[in-house]
């Protein structure tokens, strides 16, 4: 397995190998799912649309549907308007979604096709239908990562659909931008916010959409994601709260730009620390009082966190990801004695290099921590000084399987196991969940790999 | 003795596969037809027009009956088809595991069909495998307004000083076809500088109708450029292609 990669680090120019991020069209499909009743549209060939499909398909087990442009050696030459206006009479006379949300991919990019310019004049000749939306998002694949598509749709939102009207609402609210995250962290955090007493549009919104129930018949656009009326509603908001600031950022600051709504970035509430400064924003921004079950809920964290602690402690852990995932997964890490040593992701992220180094330069100053690179690269930091636990998407498996490591898949994409939809890592119910994962995988290996002599019914 | 015969469980399951294919569709020709009516009016007029040639009821009397498939899929519609790169590259070419195939293009392309192919691929002894592995040249926005052919031929010398390869093939995907990048005079550049082959494909994705465009750019460069060209002479056991080749050529 993987017996071609050398161990000797070699600077490469050109050549990316085994990457560590993927194009910005599938995060913006993604994102377009947390709108409700709504038909992603992927303006480009019709291979790109496949593919993002089947890559969600495979990590939701969900049948993820969106319609493309098809576009072909003509469309090519002289653009794809045409291509465009075809696929909104097509998609009204046959799929008939509330929204239509449409990203851009190279091709079309390359080509330069004006979006805004193409809607409008398809509102005006009524190939649009009165009450339809329409949203558009720029998502070339050859800027940024799949991180920066799910950021520009979810900044399309934003521009195309939040107001800002005279009279401030009767009951006040937050907007809260959960990140580039699954269908469980979503429901997760809303219940989570129930349980505080905050009142708030969350969006996007992918439960119940890509985590559907099945009941036996297909329901097109399902129960989930959130309502366009919501939507509107974001301009009148007290102030936003945004999760993971690569993902979330854009967003959060168009609100503020076009609708005057202050906006607070966080890291993703993973983790002990973390979490608790998502409780002590909303206390500050809402004027909440933290329940008791909340504060149940942390100590039980607290609590596994402390009877476990001899597990983790000094383990040296190698973290990929996506920015947001990865830098509260690294002060989860430290908070619990691991020492995460190699900590990388394949989006180019200020935010991921300068919290990073916050995170690790006093308690592991020999980290590596790098942005802009791929497995490869992982691999390479691994053979050349090993470390005793993998956390990754499922790529890493292959990593994983070379130097036997013991495995945690986590983040985007796992294509190869079941559960990441269904049980949150968010919160502090969810890095429970989270910590048992990893602390059950460290203790699986132990079992594997102790002699005889000191396998132990208690653990 | 034929009353003792019990059938295996092969020979029971292709029994009543027989039966199944001999006897009458439940379905009556009238119920057909109506129902391939319902889906086609369901689309807009110009499709419906379209549709109706992809989607045909068989009339035994008609000899000359044909399925247009061919056909480019009307934007708009939920289609399961795919690009001809992911014909080439990610279907025809990807299972040779012991050769890199660098995708020129943004990362996407590459990341979706890394692993997805990998056709139980098993190097022979002392082979090289490189079936897990993904590469790509990850173009940005400064290598699609200045061409990205340097940095393709920058990528494939790092891939052959890292990993010493036999062979190395190269994929176009959409924007490459149109900023015009020369794949071809690039492949053959390295080819001829590194003494190995350096085949390339122009399976940019809008071509074609389909994935199936990409197998018929794959199929073709590789019987151009690879079929009967190994000067080995000694035998090379198992079902290796040029084996094949010299067989049928003898």
């Amino acid at each position: 397995m993987l017996e071609a990669t050398p161990k000797e680090l070699v600077e490469r120019k050109a050549l990316r190998v085994n990457p560590a991020k993927t194009c910005q069209p599938i995060g913006a499909m993604y994102a377009a799912l947390g709108i409700h009743g709504c038909l992603p549209h992927s303006h480009g060939s019709q291979g790109c649309c496949s593919y993002h499909r089947s890559h969600l398909t495979r990590h939701y087990r969900d049948p993820i549907m969106a319609a493309t442009s098809s576009f072909t050696e003509g469309s090519s030459v002289f653009g794809g308007g045409a291509n465009l206006r075809n696929a909104f009479k097509t998609i009204y006379q046959l799929y008939d979604p509330d929204v239509i949300a449409i990203n851009t991919t190279c091709l079309s990019e390359t080509i330069g096709d004006d979006l805004p310019t193409i809607i409008r004049e398809s509102r005006e000749s009524g190939i649009i239908p009165e009450g339809k939306v329409v949203i558009h998002a720029n998502t070339p694949s050859y800027v940024g990562t799949h991180i920066t598509g799910w950021s520009n749709m979810t900044k399309a939102i934003v521009t195309y659909l939040a107001d800002k009207t005279e009279t401030p609402p009767e009951t006040p609210y937050i907007n809260f931008i959960p990140g580039y995250v699954e269908p469980a962290d979503t429901r997760h955090l809303k219940e989570f916010l129930a349980q505080l007493g905050v009142n708030a549009v969350v969006f996007p919104d992918t439960s119940d959409v890509v985590d559907t129930p099945q009941t036996g018949s297909f329901e097109m656009y399902p129960y989930g994601g959130t309502p366009v009326e919501d939507l509107h509603r974001t301009g009148n908001a007290q102030t936003t709260i945004a999760l993971g600031p690569d993902a979330s950022r854009a967003a959060a600051k168009e609100l503020e730009t076009k609708c005057n709504v202050p906006y607070q970035l966080l890291d993703l509430p993973i983790g002990v620390a973390a979490t608790d400064r998502l409780v002590q924003t909303l206390i500050e921004t809402t004027g909440i009082t933290p329940p008791a079950s909340l504060k149940r809920d942390r100590g039980r964290l607290v609590d596994i966190m402390t009877d476990m602690q001899q597990y983790l402690y000094n383990k040296r852990v190698a973290v990929s990801g996506d920015p947001d995932q990865v830098v509260p997964m690294t002060e989860f890490l430290v908070s619990c004695g691991a020492k995460p040593v190699y900590v990388i992701t394949g989006t180019s992220s200020k935010y991921f290099k300068q919290r990073c180094a916050e995170i690790l330069q006093n308690v592991v100053p020999e980290a590596v921590i790098k942005d802009d690179t791929d497995l490869f690269y992982l691999h390479q930091l691994i053979k050349n000084e090993p470390v005793d636990l993998l956390v990754s998407n499922v790529y890493g498996k292959y990593i994983a399987r070379a130097e036997d490591l013991p495995f945690v898949r986590f983040g985007f994409p796992i294509l190869d196991r079941v559960g990441h939809s269904y049980f949150p890592t968010l919160g502090y119910q969810g890095s429970i969940h989270l910590l048992c994962n990893i602390l059950n995988t460290l203790l699986e290996r132990k079992d594997r790999d102790d002699p005889d002599e000191v396998f132990e019914l208690v653990l | 003795m034929t009353e003792n015969y019990t059938p295996t469980s092969e020979q029971a399951a292709a029994q009543a596969n027989e039966t199944v294919m001999r006897s009458q569709s439940p379905v009556s020709p009238e119920q057909t037809t109506s129902t391939v009516e319902d889906i086609i009016t369901a689309y807009p007029k110009k499709v419906a027009k379209k549709r109706a040639k992809h989607i045909v009821v068989r009339d035994g009397n008609e000899p000359t009956q044909e399925i247009q498939a061919n056909a480019r899929t009307t934007p708009g519609i939920i289609t399961q088809r795919g690009c001809a790169f992911a014909g080439c590259k990610g279907v025809v070419v990807a299972p040779f595991g012991d050769c890199i195939h660098i995708v020129h293009g943004p990362v996407g392309c590459s990341y979706y069909s890394w692993l997805t192919r990998r056709n139980q691929f098993k190097p022979r002894e002392e082979g090289q495998n490189f079936i897990h592995y993904c590469f790509t040249t990850d173009m940005n926005e400064h290598d699609i307004v200045f061409g990205g052919v340097g940095k393709l031929k920058t990528a494939i010398q790092e891939a052959y000083d890292t990993f010493h390869p036999k062979a190395i093939t190269v994929h176009a995907t959409c924007p490459v076809g149109l900023i015009g990048d020369d794949i071809q005079g690039a492949a053959k550049e390295m080819s001829d500088k590194l003494g190995i082959s350096v085949m390339s494909f122009n399976c940019e994705g809008y071509k074609g109708v389909s994935q199936s465009a990409g197998h018929h750019i794959a199929n073709n460069g590789i019987f151009k450029n690879w079929i009967g060209a190994d000067q080995e002479t000694e035998e090379i056991p198992g079902y290796t292609v040029n084996h094949e080749v010299r067989r049928t050529s003898c």
